[in-house]
């Protein structure tokens, strides 16, 4: 039922470009530009990241909502993953529809055009894009949640270096700005441990079927294979695709692009294939646990990782505004951000200048088909 | 090794090649018959996949029935489609029956991501992760199983259509459809009809591969564009030409993929789709435009 | 048998019948005379059912058929062998004889004896049986749609003309059988450009002339009215 009514909603977003919530207090509401890819192969994992964001806004507003009392609301707008929609959706949030702060770029692709139009202009937090020049230039108003590439690669690699015993590996990669980073970092770093790197397998973001790639792949015979896979439906199939071409080797699923619906959908495929992530299920932060739970009561879904994302963004914006004591002040609000560490759901949040966070990075793999972190 | 590597890429090439033969049979069977161009056609292969999904959830029976069930099912879509999109505007002009196949892709891929949801779901079938091996070749027993399906279908097709009254009456008003009017065809039953057989393939060819990726509302339009590459390929109108235009389309895509690039194999078929328009419009097997 | 009573027939927004009324009793041969579009051929689509009167009615047997479809008017006994014949080129000359029965009347020659029947009038499609139908000559192409018609066990056989583009020898041949088949019972309605033709196999005519009948009379008369020689006979 909740489920329904959240997708007649997506579907109505879909239609109109934009809709208003119901939320029909006295004061005006403080409006959240939502930009996220809700129609296409990433539309899963866009309403993923649209329901964390609604669970810690309902959090948020139970308790009387922000700056006295203004509720939070959610102004939604689809990119369905392509970098031109996801321009044209900041521009329609700017300038028609007047919201207060733009949260976006889940996919890096989007972010790092959608970044230009938010350029100096609103608030824009950035979600879950992992390319390392969605920050790089550091932007005023722009601040992103998510490791880079680089960062996550960093601590991946020495997992992979010093943990798995592998003396070759190969790549099958999305054809992007994200995934042909992710190789020439893993080229640099895995080759600086001495796993040799038997090849890679660029594919597009259409494709359904990876047997061709894999195929290849597995002639190279390498002792693993590294799935770099950002949208589910694609990962999942991927997972399934490794066994069925007779894959006997180790998987390592790629950083940040591990979920429960993933690990639904892949079966046995996925089973004791590791990940690294800013999520860590099992944690016992009392700020995610209450967010879980108003997952839970909302969602069918369980709650992800790019849910909690969403849900950091909007808890972010949240306390900055509190603290500064409005909603359009995008100086002071950067400067809060970047003022002191922040608890979040996710634990402890610090910006550096450029806008980018740093945030714990753990080891998570699946077992018995759930997502466990892997203590040291 | 080489040669191995070599066999395992046309396999594979072939087994993809047979999904869009399934997909662009049922495209070429409307032109053929009725001249219309379906948009909505890859929808209906959407619908197979989804309908396989939840026919399996939620009657609880194995993957073939619930396979079977869908088949059926969005075959007997195919006499609402007609009903309500195609039959009634069988004397306008083909633009605009073609918009109306337009509309009715949006109406089936948002109607799909409503009541279906946009998380990707999985078809699971106990064929799925079951290996054959030949040699040193690896399929999958759902991969024979697409293959099989989709060879003995289509000989069926093809004699239902050579031999059976209601296949001469289907090819009397691909014809000269004022002809098999005035010979006592009942034109509405030959476009239910097209729209079950076309439909009901489409669906097939979801049901079969649902397994093989994850499925979501939005696979019809992949699904289309794989049918008009073929049939493009192999000739609007032809079934001989989709089979051979759809297992070609497959094995140089595998082999593009396999020697090249993905991105190539994608690139490859939109590439086809420019070099046969040039060099012969009516496709490898099409039969000219007959007014 | 056949009643049209003051139909009135469009093309889009353009009247092209206005008020059209004929009628042509059972086992008469009864022919239409006119120039090109003055509606021969639009009566006879709309009394098949490919086109719908916007008024007035058309009967056969006491049963209207101006709202049913055109394989249900076949099923009747009303068959049209249309202009330019129609047939499906790829198809064989023995598949188009099936097809003729699809939606053949059940009383009288079975199947069997209908293509038995055709076979012993024209004889070369027997000989031509698994030929394409595209690949034959215009009188073979005539012959065949003729066929086609009499499979369907017609009681109204309406022709709309048969002798375009024929050899002169194939139009001899092509009289012949229609006569056979009106004198064997069978009610023929005639559409020809040969009127002198039309007015010989026909015991009466009406002359159309843009959508109306400007003329009705026996055959005889008609072929001795100095209107109708003038304009259709070029005498």
């Amino acid at each position: 039922m909740k489920k329904t009514r959240w997708i007649l909603t997506a579907a109505a977003a879909l239609l109109a470009g934009s809709i208003f919530g119901a939320s029909a207090e006295d004061k005006a509401p403080v409006r959240i530009g939502t930009i996220a890819p809700l129609s296409g192969p990433g539309a899963f994992d866009g309403q993923l990241a649209v329901e964390g964001m609604e669970a810690m806004a309902a959090l948020i507003n139970e308790k009387g909502g922000v700056l006295g009392g203004r509720k939070l609301e959610l102004v939604k707008y689809d990119d369905k993953g392509n970098p031109e929609e996801g321009v044209s959706a900041a521009k329609r949030a700017i300038e028609q529809d007047d919201v207060d702060v733009i949260v976006g770029g889940w996919f890096s692709s989007v972010a790092l055009t959608m970044k230009e139009v938010t350029r100096d202009r609103i608030l824009n937090i950035m979600t879950s894009t992992q390319h390392p020049n969605t920050t790089k230039e550091g932007h005023k108003y722009l601040f992103r949640l998510n490791a880079t590439s680089t960062m996550m690669s960093d601590t991946y690699s020495k997992f992979i270096c010093d943990k798995m015993g592998l003396k070759t590996i190969a790549f099958i990669t999305i054809n992007d700005d994200y995934g042909r980073l992710e190789v020439e970092n893993y080229r640099k770093l895995l080759g600086q441990c001495g796993i040799e790197i038997l090849g890679n397998e660029f594919y597009n973001k259409e494709d359904t079927d990876f047997t061709t790639a894999l195929t290849k792949l597995k002639a190279l015979n390498p002792d693993a294979i590294y799935v770099s896979a950002i949208n589910t439906a694609q990962g999942a199939t991927i997972y399934r695709q490794i066994k069925q071409t007779g894959y006997q080797g180790t998987t390592i699923a790629s950083a940040g692009n591990m979920n429960p619906k993933l690990v639904e959908l892949s079966g046995k495929a996925l089973e004791g294939v590791y990940s690294v992530s800013l999520y860590a299920p099992d944690s016992d932060n009392p700020r995610l646990k209450a967010w879980a739970e108003q997952y839970g009561k909302m969602f069918s879904n369980e709650p992800a990782f790019i849910g909690t994302l969403g849900a950091q963004a909007v808890e972010l914006i949240a306390g900055a505004m509190d603290e500064v004591g409005d909603a359009r002040d995008y100086e002071k609000l950067a400067a809060a951000l970047k003022a002191h560490p922040w608890d979040t759901l996710l634990g402890t949040i610090t910006f550096d200048d450029i806008g980018q966070a740093q945030q714990n990075i753990y080891l998570v793999q699946v077992k018995d088909g759930k997502i466990t972190s892997v203590k040291e | 090794m080489d040669y191995i590597v070599l066999a395992q890429q046309i396999a594979n090439g072939l087994v993809n090649g047979m999904t869009y033969v399934l997909i662009a049979t049922g495209l070429t069977l409307v032109f053929s018959v009725l001249h219309i161009i379906n948009f909505a056609h890859g929808e209906f292969y959407m619908l197979g996949a989804f309908f396989t999904y939840f026919a399996a959830k939620l009657l609880g029976v194995d993957y073939i029935s619930a396979a079977v069930i869908a088949t059926l099912a969005v075959a007997a879509l195919g006499v609402l489609a007609n009903r309500l999109f195609f039959w009634p505007l069988r004397k306008e002009h083909e633009f605009t029956i073609l918009l109306s196949s337009l509309g009715l892709a949006l109406l089936l891929t948002n109607g799909g991501e409503l009541l279906f949801g946009a998380d990707p779901k999985y078809v699971d079938s106990p064929f799925a992760d079951s290996i054959v091996q030949a040699g040193q070749l690896v399929v999958t027993q759902q991969r024979v199983l697409i293959f099989v399906v989709g060879a003995v279908i289509l000989l069926a097709l093809n004699l239902f259509i050579r031999h059976s009254r209601m296949g001469k009456m289907m090819r009397a008003t691909a014809q000269n459809p004022e002809g098999a009017a005035l010979t006592g065809v009942n034109i509405r039953q030959v476009y239910t009809v097209t729209f079950v057989l076309a439909c009901g393939l489409a669906a097939l060819a979801g049901a079969l591969v649902g397994p093989t990726a994850m499925i979501f509302p939005t696979v019809g339009s992949w699904a289309v564009l794989k049918g008009f590459i073929v049939v493009i390929l192999g000739g609007l109108g032809s079934i001989p030409g989709a089979l051979i235009g759809g297992l070609s389309l497959g094995v140089i895509e595998a082999l593009a993929g396999g020697y090249i690039s993905l991105g190539f194999a994608q690139a490859i078929g939109y590439a086809i789709i420019i070099i046969v328009l040039l060099w012969r419009p009516q496709g490898l097997f099409g039969i000219a435009r007959r007014t | 048998m056949l009643e049209i009573s003051d139909i009135v027939v469009r093309y889009g927004r353009r009247e092209v019948i206005h008020d059209l009324s004929l009628t042509v009793a059972e086992g008469e041969a009864v022919t239409l005379v006119g120039s090109n579009g003055a509606g021969k051929t639009t009566t006879l689509k709309t009394i098949s059912g490919m086109l719908r009167p916007v008024s007035g009615t058309i009967s056969f047997d006491g049963q209207r058929i101006d709202r049913m479809e055109p394989h249900d008017i076949i099923a009747l006994g009303v068959v049209q062998v249309p202009e330019g014949r129609l047939l499906f080129p790829d198809m064989t000359v023995y598949e188009h004889i099936e097809l003729g029965a699809a939606r053949a009347r059940t009383d009288g020659l079975t199947f069997a004896q209908r293509v038995e029947w055709v076979h012993d009038l024209f004889p070369i499609l027997l000989e031509r049986r698994d030929q394409k139908a595209g690949t034959m000559s215009g009188g073979q192409q005539q012959m065949l749609a003729i066929a086609r018609g009499l499979m369907a066990n017609p009681r109204c056989l309406m022709l709309d003309e048969p002798s375009l583009g024929l050899a002169p020898i194939m139009v001899d041949l092509l009289e012949d059988t229609i006569r056979s088949l009106n004198e064997t019972g069978m009610t023929v309605l005639l559409v020809e450009q040969r009127v002198d033709l039309a007015l010989r196999l026909a015991k009466r005519g009406y002359v159309l002339e843009t959508g109306k009948v400007v003329l009705e009379d026996a055959a005889a008369s008609l072929l001795n009215d100095p209107r109708v020689k003038t304009a259709y006979l070029g005498i």
